[in-house]
């Protein structure tokens, strides 16, 4: 016997989509001539690591660089400062955004803009300021990378909070706590065997995104006068512009490939609002920055 | 499509809201999504300020019959007429529809003021007399308070009310809703369905009104068009499907029904055994006299008795008021019996009673195939 | 915060008895913290404080440091003379030309973004929506040197498309196009703008609600009226807050132009790099971090007018 069917209400179905009506043509033509703007430079370099200016295909570009004693030593910096980078933001981000998301969710929202203020200023400008406050600093600090570590961690903050945070909310983490407790654990051990290992991919994506950050960041490392990966990179641009493309191609795609996996797994991971995951987070300066401006 | 729209034009400017009412009419009109019929070939017209409530389940091809009135929806084949005009080829901006979605429809952008102003807006009528309209559309839904609060700044119910105000400050001929109450919550619904029928009947336009809630369709309609698999089941007034459902699935569909098996005395009288005798109306699905059947009765139409020797076992009572509604079993089927709140005392949850036919059944089926 | 001195006690701790994240954290106040930060709030800060205290220290105050710096003389007194430096001659034509560069590339983009997300939005299929919202992601990520030699490759002396280009008889740089100009970084530019504006638009275009049309159509509006009085008003502020986001980050980028000119192109970044690594700020360090505070001062309109646009749309957002 049926009495009231409790259906859900048929959905109309919403989003933009049937709203705007956009010509099959005109959707062809847009996204075929800028996805042509976002090719040609990707072949371009190709060709050229291959040819050089010459004819034929040869790969000395690639075999000259990496016989360069220089671009191993310039690669290690890099990843180098990219290991210190990683392990101060870990060290730094994850007891931050537990806590947060424990004791104090009311300033989640404040601690998200503080995070997107290093987008506001530019990183020229920081390096100035480094140069202008720091530079009567002993030499450990400002005559040697460890510097370019410290603001590395500022300069990746953006990116990096967001994934960390992102990931933390997933976790409910005053539920985790609470039964860890109700079970006997102290707190060091909930972190260490409950939390930690839940939040693996987060962890994973903070290491990514700030490692590839750190290899290819250009403005601070020359300006402050470390040969970094990027700047090596420069530098025999200025010589030697095949083997320079050829390296530039490599590392767009080693960014990319992450990047892309990055944004794969957390825009599937943190749904609704933040569409295109963590890296979109960063790219959207939230009105809280301005608020912060004002 | 020229005079239609000059029609239009016309029907804005008039100023008395008063015997807006016109016929409507669909002709066959067919639907598919695919291979997916949403609607087969429905046929329907409603009178001038006339109520109808189209009901059905969700996909029975109500809401796409609505759309397609209104001119959202393109259909296959088949004709839609409004005050025996020919509209079907007519796009929705130029047929004089008003229509209240189930929620959000209000320009989130717009005051309520200026939301019930726009369709005013795009006719070119002057700002003065836009204003005073919108006054008086909100004046008549209660909201002249609200009038330039935005829509996020309201409440569900209020937000309803002012896309109401906003479809009928056109003048539209006919009015669509569907399923304007589904998001609201119980009290406000009960609350705003009672204004929109207060209102129907003072403007007296006709009115299309989608739900899938059998009590909203019941209290609302003058006629109820039942709806199932993109078909017409039933179109009546809401007695005649209460009582007198067409077809097996209205009988289910809308209110309670107990299911007996039996048998047909004669054309005219079931039997069901330790029940009793129920009256019932020949229809398609009757089987022939003399042979078993189902017999479809209304909990109303019994009354329970307490007996020690009954085959019935109270497993549930339910207090509704002035009725009280008592769940029995009989192996394991169960019925249900709705009885005046005086009779509360007969029964006991665990008690043993029997049932009496008192009504008629509404319904008379072959019996199902296991 | 506008607190009478009378109530100023009750406001308090009201104010502060739970925290309240549209407050100021720390207002400075005669009361000073302790009565302000009461035991509960102060618990709750202390988590945070290593991160505060890291920002303070490796962000705001180099941040402030340069402002400061501006100025200053070198005595240490105070005085407005780098400024006048900094407005002058090649500095005042390199602001220039950075928020030229920063408006039109800026512009394109948003043109450019927009009608990338309209028709990403429209198309039926999930997999291109998917595989362009994270390329998107990616592409606007992807600045910096690499993407500087990816364009020489391409449209410099020697780059595929100029070869093209020469082969039909149209070489640009005989046409007055150069990669290594503020009209060749404008190109360049694009290639992480355009992005970033796919980005942005596509959730405000993926909100238009199909009952807005609806509705609009069944009230007899045209789609052009639809557009002009529904879908344009809303899409707008986002359209113009993306715009500025845009500005901002091309106004900021420093390492595409510096590897592509070799430091030569005179936009503001470019002017303060070379003071700093020409060893010139030895000298001339306080012209730097007025250069510097200049920037900041641009950045700081953009985001003062984005604010703008952005309480203008919090009316009806919500």
């Amino acid at each position: 016997m049926a009495s009231v069917i409790g259906a859900p209400a048929p959905s109309t179905g919403g989003g933009g989509g049937n709203v705007l009506k956009v010509g099959k043509v005109f959707r062809s033509v847009v996204l075929g001539v800028v996805g042509l703007f976002f090719l040609v430079p990707i072949v371009s370099s190709a060709r050229f690591s291959f040819t050089g200016t010459t004819r034929g295909i040869s790969f000395s570009a690639y075999s000259k660089l990496l016989s360069d004693p220089q671009f191993w030593s310039t690669l290690f910096l890099s990843a180098k400062i990219g290991l210190g980078t990683v392990l101060l933001t870990l060290l730094l981000l994850i007891p931050t955004t537990v806590w947060v998301h424990w004791k104090a969710p009311k300033i989640r929202r404040v601690m998200e803009a503080l995070s997107l203020l290093p987008l506001v200023i530019p990183s020229v400008v920081i390096t100035l300021g480094v140069i202008t406050s720091f530079g009567s600093l002993p030499n450990i600090i400002m005559g040697t990378p460890v510097i370019l570590a410290l603001e590395y961690v500022i300069l990746a903050l953006p990116y990096t909070y967001r994934t960390l945070d992102s990931a933390v909310q997933a976790l409910d983490i005053k539920t985790l706590v609470e039964a860890g407790q109700s079970l006997g654990a102290s707190l060091r051990k909930i972190l260490w065997w409950v939390l930690l290992p839940n939040l693996r991919s987060g962890v994973l994506g903070v290491v990514v995104l700030a490692f590839a950050f750190c290899l290819g960041e250009f403005a601070v490392a020359s300006l402050l006068s470390f040969t970094t990966f990027a700047v090596y990179l420069v530098q025999i641009g200025q010589t030697q512009a095949s083997e320079a493309i050829a390296f530039s191609l490599i590392a767009l795609l080693f960014t990319w490939i992450p990047l892309s996996v990055v944004t794969v797994v957390f825009s599937r991971r943190s749904g609704r609002r933040k569409k295109g995951g963590a890296l979109l987070a960063a790219a959207q300066l939230t009105s809280e920055v301005v608020d912060l401006a004002e | 499509m020229e005079s239609s729209k000059t029609a239009v034009k016309a029907e804005v400017g008039q100023g008395d809201g008063k015997g807006q009412g016109v016929s409507v009419r669909l002709s066959n009109v067919k639907r598919a999504y695919g291979s997916v019929l949403a609607l087969a070939g429905l046929s329907l017209e409603a009178e001038p300020g006339e109520f109808v409530v189209m009901l059905g389940p969700s996909g029975c091809g109500k809401t796409t019959a609505l759309r397609a009135l209104a001119g959202l929806e393109p259909i296959d084949s088949g004709s839609v007429y409004v005050g025996g005009k020919d509209v079907t080829r007519l796009p929705a901006s130029k047929r004089s529809i008003g229509m209240v979605f189930q929620s959000y429809s209000l320009f989130p952008n717009m005051t309520s003021l200026s939301n019930v102003e726009f369709g005013l807006k795009v006719r070119g009528i002057s700002a003065t007399e836009r204003r005073r309209r919108a006054h008086e559309m909100l004046e008549m839904v209660g909201l002249i308070e609200q009038a330039d609060r935005y829509p996020h700044q309201m409440s569900g119910g209020q937000q309803q009310r002012v896309a109401l105000a906003r479809a009928l400050a056109i003048k539209p001929e006919v009015l669509l809703l569907d399923e304007p109450l589904s998001a609201l919550d119980a009290k406000v619904r009960a609350n705003l369905r009672e204004q929109i029928k207060q209102l129907q009947r003072e403007v007296g336009i006709t009115t299309f009104f989608v739900t899938h809630d059998q009590e909203e369709a019941l209290s609302l309609a003058d006629r109820i068009a039942v709806m199932n698999n993109g078909n017409l089941e039933q179109f009546g007034t809401p007695t005649e499907v209460y009582s007198a459902p067409a077809t097996d699935f209205v009988a289910s569909f809308v209110g309670n029904v107990n299911v007996f098996e039996g048998t047909l005395l004669d054309k005219e009288t079931a039997v069901v055994p330790g029940v009793g005798n129920f009256p019932y109306r020949q229809s398609e699905e009757t089987p022939t006299p003399g042979g078993s059947a189902e017999i479809l009765v209304r909990p109303e139409a019994m009354t329970i008795r307490a007996d020690s020797d009954g085959e019935y076992l109270v497993t549930d009572v339910t207090f509704l008021g002035s009725n009280v509604k008592i769940k029995v079993e009989r192996g394991d089927t169960s019925f249900i019996v709705i009885q005046g709140s005086s009779d509360l005392d007969i029964v006991s949850l665990g008690s043993k009673v029997s049932l009496e036919a008192k009504g008629s059944a509404i319904l008379v089926r072959r019996k199902a195939h296991l | 915060m506008a607190v009478s001195p009378a109530n100023k006690t009750d406001r308090f701790a009201e104010g502060f008895g739970g925290v309240n994240a549209s407050e100021p954290l720390l207002e400075p106040s005669k009361g000073g913290f302790v009565r302000v930060l009461r035991y509960g709030t102060w618990r709750r800060f202390m988590g945070v404080m290593p991160f505060l205290l890291y920002l303070g220290v490796f962000l705001l105050i180099p941040a402030l440091s340069v402002v400061v710096d501006a100025f200053r003389a070198d005595n240490g007194s105070f005085t407005l003379s780098n400024f006048s430096v900094g407005f002058s001659g090649v500095y005042f034509e390199s602001f220039k030309n950075s928020i030229q560069l920063s408006f039109f590339s800026a512009v394109i983009a948003t043109v450019v973004g927009l009608l990338v997300a309209l028709a990403i939005v429209a198309s039926p299929g999930r997999t291109l929506r998917a595989v362009v919202t994270a390329g998107s992601g990616v592409f606007a990520n992807t600045g910096g040197v690499p993407l500087a030699f990816s364009f020489i490759a391409t449209l410099g002396n020697f780059g595929l498309v100029t070869e093209l280009m020469t082969k039909i008889g149209f070489n640009p740089y005989n046409h007055g196009f150069s990669l290594y100009s503020v009209l060749g970084l404008t190109v360049v530019y694009e290639y992480f703008l355009i992005p970033l504006m796919v980005l942005i638009m596509i959730p405000p275009i993926d909100a238009l609600r199909k009952e807005w049309v609806d509705a609009a159509s069944s009230l007899g509006a045209s789609r052009v009226q639809f557009w002009r009085y529904v879908g344009g008003p809303l899409l707008a502020p986002p359209l113009l807050a993306g715009f500025l986001v845009l500005f901002t980050d091309a106004f900021a980028a420093y390492a595409t132009a510096a590897a592509l000119t070799s430091g030569t192109i005179p936009i503001v970044p470019i002017q303060i790099g070379s003071l700093i690594s020409g060893n010139v700020l030895v000298g001339h360090a306080h012209l730097g971090n007025a250069l510097g505070a200049g920037m900041i001062g641009v950045v700081l309109v953009a985001a003062l007018m984005y604010g703008l646009v952005q309480r203008r749309a919090s009316r009806w957002l919500r």
